[in-house]
């Protein structure tokens, strides 16, 4: 799995399971969610995956 | 924020994924496979049992050298035989069964039938009927079990 983090689009591989994607945008490790929105009226998103996919994710 | 969800396909795709849906039809496959296996089965018993009960072991010995072959073969290419077919019948092992017979009857084509000619019906039998019967091996070794394989219900229960 490759993590572009801090790039306006990325795209990654994700396995089968649920991932929690960054929607406020301060997150450190794009698109994943490392709890920086708190302070913020962001929440993360939860992706539940039953199988690997790509994800392409722009801010 | 916009997500793009695309399926993963692998870049280098398995011989498997190339291959199992266009050329086959996976509904009746297995029966198909399990024709030729219940074939080869009893086919490779009659021949076993023929070695043992109709010329007997040392009948079959000497037929062996009278062809230059060694006659202390007998015994083991019946007991191949027998014990082969009888696993081909059940599907246990199958694919490796079928590959051990292989050698059996690629001797079979070559020495025993080559000199005979091709035509299967020529005197002393031709040597296109041992040539398929080989071809039938491996494509039984390619093909695996096929439906009803004891062999294969181990596998069906693991992955269920």
């Amino acid at each position: 799995m490759s993590h572009s983090s801090q790039s306006a689009s990325s795209s990654i591989r994700l396995d089968a399971g649920t991932h929690w994607i960054c929607t406020c945008g301060a997150s450190k490790n794009f698109p994943h969610c490392d709890g920086s929105h708190k302070g913020t009226a962001f929440q993360p998103l939860a992706l539940e995956l039953e199988t690997a996919k790509i994800v392409e994710i722009s801010k | 924020m916009k997500i793009i969800i695309r399926d993963d396909i692998p870049a280098a795709s398995s011989r498997n994924q190339r291959l199992a849906k266009p050329v086959i039809d996976l509904a009746t496959a297995p029966y198909a496979i399990l024709v030729l296996r219940v074939s080869l089965g009893l086919l490779f018993v009659a021949h076993g049992g023929l070695k043992v009960f109709t010329f007997t072991l040392p009948g079959t010995a000497q037929f062996f050298i009278s062809i230059g072959l060694p006659g202390f073969l007998a015994a083991p290419v019946a007991i191949a035989e027998i014990l082969g077919g009888l696993l081909l019948l059940a599907g246990i092992y199958t694919r490796w069964v079928a590959l051990v017979l292989f050698p059996i009857l690629l001797v079979a084509t070559f020495k025993v039938h080559g000199a005979n000619g091709w035509l299967f019906s020529n005197e002393g039998g031709g040597w296109e009927f041992p040539a398929l019967f080989a071809i039938a091996c491996i494509v039984q070794f390619l093909l695996g079990d096929g439906a009803w394989a004891i062999g294969s219900i181990g596998q069906r229960r693991a992955s269920n």
